[in-house]
Formats: C-alpha cells, sequence, structure tokens
C-alpha cells in the first residue's frame, strides 16, 4: 500500500502514464503472456489502466482483510494477489522505466498467506527467506562471474553511466559535486562497490544459522540506502522480505496433546 | 536441516521449492533468456570504465535545457528513460520477437506469436504528443516546443566533457 501510494503520488501507474508503447526483453513469462494482446489492450485504454491499478491494490486489500478474518478463500487470494502481481509487474514494467525484478517482493510475499496453517505459515516464511538470500547471494556472484569486483574502476564508471544526465544537466548541483568527487577518486567508489558485494556475500549466513538476522537486516537496510542514495535506485519494495528474517527468531513447537501447533521463541 | 523438516511437512512443497531453485540455477548459468518470476540479478556486474563513452540526451521546453537536479528520481527516470525506450524499442522489440519465437518454436508453440503483437502501432507524432503531456506534468508549465539531443560524452581533466556535436532525436516531431 505504502509502495503504490508512493508510486500513484508521482504518477507511476498504468492510470497516470497513460502509457502508448512498450518494450520487450527476453523473458519466456512476459511473451507468453503477450499472447494475449493485453500489452496493446493496455496502450492508452482509459478502462484496463483504471482496472489493472484497482485490482493491484484492491487484492492485498482483500487478502489482509481476509487473513484477519480468516476467511475461507484465503488461500485462493493469497494466489490470486501473487499471480496478479506478477501479471501487473510484468506488464507496467514494459510501458515504464522500472524494471520487474522490483516486483519480486509483492510476488512472492502474498504466497505466505496461502497457507492454511500456522506450520504451514512457519514453512514458507522460511522458504521465502531461503529464496532471498539466493537472489541476494547471487547478486554477489555475478560480480565475480562478470568481473565486475575486479575493476578498480568499476564504480566510477558506474557513476558515470548512472548519472550522466544529470551531471552535466548542472556542475553546481550539491550531488553533481559528491559524483564528481567520487569519480576523481575511483578508490574511494570502488570501496563502496565492493562493501555492497560484501553485503551479499554476508547473507550466506543466513543459510546456515538464523541467529544473525537481525543484523543482515541492518545490513539490508544500509545496503538499500546506500543504493539509493549513490545510484538514485530505489527497492524499498524488496524490504517486504525482512519479515522473513525478523519473523525467523520463532520457532515450530508442537505440542502432541494439544494437537495444535504452537509457536515458541 | 529445513529442507528435511520441509519434506516432513510436505513432499509436494519440497519438491516445488526444490524445483524451483534448479530452474533458477539453470536461468542463471545459461544467461539470456529469463521466465519471470525467475530473474537474473547481475544489474551493474559487467565491467564499466571511467574512459567510457556516455551518451547524454538533453531535453529542450521552449528552447531552454531542462535542468534535470531539478527534478526527483522518479521525474528524472520518466523523463530520460521514456524516451531512449521509445527510441529503442522498434530494433529491441522486432529482435526480441524473433528470438522468442525461435525458441518457443522448440515447444511447438512459435506459431502462435504474431509480430502485431509484439511490435508498437505508434507514430513519432502520436508519441511526441504523448511525450509532451508527461514533460509538461513534470516541468509544471506549458511547452510549446519541445526537442531531444544526444551528444558524447568523455571524462577528461576530472571532468565529463562533450565529444561530439548535438545530434537531434527525431522521434520528437517539432512542429
Amino acid at each position: 500500500m505504502l509502495n503504490f501510494s508512493w508510486l500513484a503520488y508521482n504518477g507511476v501507474t498504468f492510470v497516470a502514464l497513460q502509457p502508448v508503447f512498450f518494450i520487450n526483453r527476453l523473458d519466456f513469462t512476459r511473451n507468453f503472456l503477450m499472447l494475449t494482446d493485453l500489452q496493446h489492450l493496455l496502450l492508452g485504454n482509459s478502462v484496463t489502466c483504471w482496472c489493472f491499478d484497482i485490482m493491484y491494490v484492491g487484492l492485498p486489500i482483500l487478502l489482509t482483510i481476509a487473513v484477519y478474518k480468516n476467511m475461507r478463500y484465503k488461500m485462493l487470494i493469497a494466489i490470486c494477489t501473487s499471480v496478479f502481481s506478477l501479471i501487473y509487474g510484468l506488464f507496467f514494467s514494459a510501458v515504464c522505466y522500472m524494471s520487474p525484478e522490483l516486483f519480486v517482493g509483492f510476488i512472492f510475499i502474498p504466497l505466505l498467506f496461502s497457507s492454511d496453517s500456522l506450520k504451514g505459515f512457519y514453512y514458507y516464511l522460511h522458504c521465502l527467506r531461503f529464496l532471498f538470500i539466493l537472489i541476494f547471494v547471487s547478486a554477489g556472484l555475478w560480480k565475480i562471474r562478470q568481473a565486475g569486483l575486479f575493476n578498480i574502476e568499476e564504480m566510477a564508471g558506474i557513476l558515470l553511466f548512472q548519472h550522466n544526465g544529470y551531471i552535466t544537466s548542472n556542475d553546481h548541483d550539491w550531488y553533481t559535486k559528491i559524483i564528481y568527487c567520487l569519480v576523481q577518486h575511483p578508490s574511494i567508489a570502488y570501496l563502496f562497490y565492493f562493501i555492497g558485494t560484501c553485503i551479499e556475500f554476508l547473507f550466506v549466513i543466513g543459510l546456515f544459522t538464523r541467529k544473525f538476522d537481525n543484523i543482515l537486516i541492518i545490513a539490508f537496510c544500509l545496503f538499500i540506502f546506500f543504493d539509493l542514495f549513490l545510484m538514485r535506485i530505489n527497492y524499498f519494495s524488496w524490504m517486504a522480505f525482512m519479515g522473513c528474517f525478523y519473523f525467523s527468531r520463532f520457532y515450530l513447537y508442537d505440542n502432541q496433546s494439544e494437537k495444535s501447533d504452537n509457536v515458541s521463541v | 536441516m529445513f529442507i528435511k523438516e520441509l519434506w516432513t511437512y510436505s513432499k509436494q512443497i519440497t519438491l516445488t521449492f526444490i524445483l524451483f531453485i534448479l530452474l533458477w540455477s539453470y536461468i542463471n548459468y545459461k544467461q539470456g533468456a529469463v521466465a519471470a518470476p525467475l530473474f537474473e540479478y547481475g544489474m551493474y556486474s559487467g565491467k564499466f570504465l571511467i574512459s567510457d563513452t556516455q551518451r547524454v540526451i538533453q531535453l529542450y521546453a521552449n528552447n531552454k535545457i531542462i535542468d534535470l537536479t531539478k527534478y526527483s528520481i522518479i521525474d528524472r527516470d520518466l523523463l530520460q528513460i521514456s524516451l531512449q525506450y521509445y527510441v529503442a524499442q522498434k530494433p529491441v522489440n522486432e529482435g526480441t520477437f524473433l528470438t522468442m519465437k525461435r525458441i518457443l518454436d522448440h515447444a511447438y508453440i512459435g506459431h502462435l506469436m504474431q509480430k502485431e503483437k509484439y511490435t508498437n502501432n505508434i507514430s513519432d507524432k502520436e508519441f511526441t504528443h504523448w511525450y509532451i503531456q508527461l514533460v509538461e506534468r513534470i516541468v509544471g508549465y506549458p511547452i510549446t516546443n519541445l526537442a531531444a539531443y544526444e551528444q558524447k560524452y568523455l571524462w577528461k581533466n576530472d571532468r565529463l566533457v562533450p565529444v561530439s556535436s548535438l545530434l537531434k532525436l527525431t522521434s520528437i516531431v517539432t512542429n
């Protein structure tokens, strides 16, 4: 809700954009969904855009109500929310600058609530936690695979690529001066890149123990803060995964005499 | 071990989970096409150098350059990336269509892909009309004349300096 409100405030929804073209990418799921020609239906069609935006915000609200009231169709609503988030994310990223990876949190988190028992919720939570760790660590592995990590000019080059339009607009802007300073000192800039990669690899600890999950949450918050400040990329939507790390402190406890699941720290 | 506990809870969930991870690992190993929500997270992993040529798009509204530093992150991205994407969409969409069709032909569903569904019908004039409305919303004043230019920059003497003349982007149709 918070994320959608932020996007709506900034005019980044289907209704606000009223897109007139799309750009494709090599994605099987997206190209399969495009067989429906939904992409053309969304272009300049106010009604379809409204429907998409309303469903995108409405389904999570419905899911929240369903979970709170423990409704019978909670599982179905959770799966629908997840599937629709995927569809919305894929088509929205085709008409807007936002990449589909930003929607990953909204695609997976609703699945937590598709469980019909506390035990199921516990296991789904840990599956998502595990998945996030793999995703985040893989980002670090890519930096080794594509050799970005071994290039001392990496961060300086990235900053120039990412901000070239900004820094050539205004030489006197404070942020321009910061970028210029970092590019003029590539080793210092590289330090940020290296620390970011270390944070990505730090999450490997989470595969073996939950003891440091609080530290991982703090590390991730630092990561997205610096990502936003230095790269001007907003990964706030991934904060949803931190709920999996926060609630990992609870263990499952089976009490056979009560025939129900109790959760204890 | 978590996988063992998960197996005890539900064999189907465990197999789905393991299959998901294996597919995701395969996609990351192969590189290239993804299958949402199985994505690759290799952004900014390739080599970037200070000496790389920077292609900068500059917008002129009412014959005055738009200072991007005055606008929010989202507004800047909308201004710049919408135009970049429009310029790139025709060759990218055609290339993607041909590549995906070739791949999906192996699954016998490539024949379902029709080119008209995977390409845009929009003209430069229609795009310009939409883009001007977007720019007006962001800058907050009416625009009677909009132009976009591309210029190459290089890092020299601790600054980005232009190394080419302004190249007008014809995607923006002027009156």
